[in-house]
């Protein structure tokens, strides 16, 4: 439902929310917004300057561009001009926050000399979550990378040095390396298919013990190879998916030209199942338990020998994280908020119940694609509605009470 | 209906449970107990976690970092933020019976700051710092700050536990205070002891309820009958070194070291993905700025001049915590990659360096990041504001003295049947709020 919106679906949403976007907020930024400027004329004087505004924190895609237009009015008051290449100076704001308060930055570039950079603390306005807040569990995310195509997946390399992160699109899987504070890309590996892609295209990199890592997608599998420099081979197959990392050797058989899984399992898991966009297993001490996010909404607790069905309101894709908290396995599923984005709440499975555990992730747009990782994390990806870029997180469950 | 029954099975049951229930005693196996239970002590710091529970101070931080009264009710400065004035919170007595007085508080906080001048005025306290001082509120939330009444030898506080039996350094036994302003305690008492080795075994063997664990014992520890509870990362992991460097050549080695090292390994592996990578010496859910520190390491792998020490360089790791010994040899092994010798030691004799494990005082910035400078062995200047405080950071990271490692956090294995346990962002034993359940061993 919510997930597997079409483009006239986000481009809508994207609507809804311009209009919906109330007038008189703007004002709450104003005097921050003019003390950054301020600072921020006082190191470059009049003159232009190009801006480039990041979000590091909780804030939504309506209020950070509420402050970029709040802090380009009040720097164009103090007499200066925001230009898309101006040389004099290049000024990049980021928007972070900290425990109790939301903190603005901005680096100032002027010529070779060094950076200067300035910081203002804003209070935090109510209603807007705060890190370490009190919860049973706190689901934390991190921006890995944005792009304006859409992505499918992306898998950062742990152990890599320095790290790398896979991003899977619909033509491509780039190879990216990490310079400390930005990823540069390294490789790109070009994904050869020969039937159309299905609507609503969807993909999954995933490790390989045998050759670095695998890469599915619908009727198409590739593997990469550890060659120097790395390569990688694609093929078309009806080769099943795997549901989850090595340890659990299921693999679901996934239609070529739609966006589900069949329900066809290697090995099987007791009768036939029933189609399904993902599943998650969640161990037990003697049996695994897996949960299927159906196609008809509903969700499916999955033994072996007991098919249970639930109805919740939730999206469609759902991902097994594992954590120190609680029983140490919690599961994600995506849930459609009202005239918003999605959320990812966090569930535990307790006695074959699924109990939320009290964490959330709001983002601003649709979360068009959530799969576990091997570490533990979840990666998700939305398609954030101020600009139309698609953003990748990675996700990980903390513990709190 | 199962999804909406298991909800509701919840609220009834949270209803019916969440009654706590009063008596019981909690057992806690620690790292570390200090060899004096005075706040002020310079290993006071090891009890930094529980001495809360007996001693409390005239402010303090909540689970958000915020500034909250405790002892004082309110506060007030003048115009300059040199002269504070607190008003106290009334009803107050120490654990030895005696009520808690303005002169009381001047006296103790006078103990704890010598250069400041602290005056009793009416149910008030009226400190003089000598200097504007915007951050004193917070700097009375600081450990060493505690409001602490020192009579023939012993120490009292007003704390919710009060001190029922000390053996420096390795057993605190604690009962409940019964006049605790707060309202007394669930628990009727505490134990603490300080354990070396796997302190999980005591939880395990139903020795203990609560015990601090390290990274690696997690996987271990989580389980049914048990929980994991991790604080916010409030350590720092950081290399200290012995001295300034002496010349620019020395200056530029370390800077190459601290390029050197793959953070990365070290947190998501020796650590168990319990910490942060750390390129600064606070981590950015206190200051929001942490980011900005990270280096540009293609641009620190193409700098030309490679200069390399004359000699090997000691590398002490017997300050550092669990797993130090495997983190310096990874250090040691980075090092070697890059031209740098460094020779991993047990030994604390006179080494060019120590791996050591820093507290983060205080989740006030320009506070944490004054104990953090202290621990290297060099001051740094006050601060007024966020951009005063990460010049005074970018100057610490700058002299060359330290090359932080990793931001991790303090965590504890929780016995099933330990309720109301809230485990705050910098590690502080919450006690007070504990009950025992049904399913209490």
């Amino acid at each position: 439902m919510s997930l597997r919106v079409s483009g006239g679906h986000i481009i809508a949403t994207a609507v809804l929310l311009f209009f919906a976007m109330p007038a008189a907020a703007a004002a709450n930024w104003g005097e921050p917004a003019r003390d950054l400027a301020q600072k921020i004329s006082a190191v470059t004087g009049p003159g232009a300057i190009s801006l480039e505004i990041t979000n590091r924190s909780a804030l939504r895609a309506t209020d950070v561009e509420q402050v970029r237009t709040a802090l380009m009015s009040n720097l164009q008051a103090a007499g200066v001009q925001v230009l898309k290449d101006a040389e004099a100076a290049a000024v990049q704001v980021a928007l972070s926050e900290n425990a109790h308060s939301l903190v603005w930055i901005a680096e100032i570039r002027q010529g070779m000399g060094s950076d200067k950079v300035v910081i203002i603390s804003v209070p935090r306005p109510a209603g807007l979550g705060s890190l370490g807040a009190t919860a049973a569990l706190s689901l934390h995310r991190n921006l890995l990378w944005s792009q304006e195509e859409p992505i499918l997946d992306a898998t950062p390399l742990s152990g890599s040095s320095p790290e790398h992160l896979l991003v899977l699109d619909r033509d491509k899987l780039s190879l990216l390396s990490s310079t400390g504070r930005s990823w540069q890309a390294e490789q790109t590996f070009d994904i050869a298919h020969s039937h159309p892609w299905p609507r609503d295209l969807r993909g999954r990199v995933m490790f390989s013990k045998e050759h670095l890592f695998d890469v599915y997608l619908p009727g198409v599998r590739c593997q990469g190879m550890l060659t120097s420099p790395l390569s990688m081979i694609c093929r078309d197959t009806d080769d099943p998916w795997p549901l989850a990392d090595a340890s659990y050797s299921v693999h679901a058989f996934y239609s070529a030209a739609r966006n589900f899984f069949t329900g066809d399992l290697a090995p099987a898991i007791g009768n036939r199942l029933p189609a399904f966009y993902s599943a998650a297993p969640v161990p037990r001490e003697k049996y695994v338990l897996w949960v299927l996010a159906a196609l008809d909404g509903s969700v499916h607790l999955v033994d072996g020998i007991n098919d249970l069905s639930l109805r919740m309101p939730w999206g469609g894709d759902v991902a097994g994280v594992r954590s120190s908290c609680g029983t140490g396995s919690q599961i994600l599923l995506t849930e459609l908020r009202s005239g918003a984005g999605d959320s990812l709440r966090v569930y535990e499975v307790v006695d074959r119940e699924l109990t939320p555990a009290g964490a959330t992730a709001d983002f601003d747009g649709p979360v068009t694609a959530l799969w576990s990782k091997d570490d533990g994390s979840a990666v998700a990806v939305q398609r954030n509605p101020a600009g139309g870029k698609y953003e990748a997180f990675s996700l990980s469950v903390a513990c709190r009470e | 209906l199962l999804a909406a029954s298991s909800l509701l099975g919840q609220a009834s049951a949270a209803g019916a449970a969440a009654r706590p229930r009063y008596g019981g005693g909690v057992r806690v196996v620690i790292r570390d107990l200090p060899s004096s239970l005075d706040p002020a002590s310079p290993d006071g710091w090891r009890a930094r976690n529980i001495l809360p529970l007996v001693f409390e101070c005239l402010t303090q931080f909540d689970s958000q970092a915020r500034l909250r009264p405790q002892l004082a009710t309110r506060w007030q400065p003048d115009s300059e933020n040199r002269r504070w004035q607190f008003w106290l919170r009334a009803g107050v007595k120490f654990h030895d019976g005696t009520p808690l007085t303005a002169e009381s508080v001047a006296a103790s906080l006078r103990n704890a700051h010598p250069a400041w001048t602290v005056v009793p005025s009416g149910n008030s306290v009226v400190i003089d710092s000598g200097g504007p001082q915007p951050t004193l509120p917070m700097q009375l939330a600081l450990q060493q700050s505690a409001v602490v009444r020192r009579a023939q030898n012993q120490l009292s506080g007003t704390g919710p536990f009060a001190v029922a039996l000390w053996q420096p350094g390795t057993r605190l036994e604690l009962h409940a205070y019964d006049d605790y302003w707060g309202g007394r305690a669930f628990l009727d008492s505490l134990s603490i002891t300080s354990g070396v080795g796997q302190r999980i075994l005591a939880v395990e063997l139903g020795k203990a309820e609560v015990a601090e664990i390290g990274p690696d014992e997690v996987g271990r520890a989580a389980s049914p009958e048990r929980r994991v509870a991790e604080s916010s990362p409030n350590e720092l992991l950081a290399l200290v070194f012995s001295h300034a460097p002496q010349s620019s050549d020395e200056l530029r080695i370390r800077e190459r070291l601290a390029a050197s090292i793959d953070r990365t390994s070290i947190v998501k592996v020796l650590l168990r993905n319990h910490g942060e990578i750390a390129w600064s010496a606070l981590p950015n859910w206190m200051t929001g700025y942490a980011f900005l520190f990270a280096p540009d390491l293609a641009h620190v792998a193409q700098a030309t001049a490679q200069p390399t020490p004359a000699a090997k360089m000691v590398l002490s790791f017997e300050g550092g915590g669990p797993g130090s010994q495997l983190i310096a040899e990874r250090v040691a092994l980075n090092a070697r990659e890059a031209r740098i010798p460094v020779e991993p030691s047990a030994s604390t004799g006179n080494p060019d360096l120590r791996l050591v494990r820093i507290p983060l005082a205080s989740p006030e910035p320009q506070l944490a990041l004054a104990a953090v400078a202290q621990a290297v062995g060099i001051s740094i200047a006050s601060a007024n504001s966020p951009d005063e405080v990460y010049s005074r950071e970018k100057e610490l990271l700058a002299s060359g003295r330290i090359i932080p490692l990793a931001h991790v956090p303090q965590i504890q294995v929780i016995a099933a049947g330990v309720n109301g346990w809230h485990p705050d962002p910098f590690g502080v034993y919450r006690l007070a709020e504990v009950w025992l359940g049904s399913r209490a061993p």
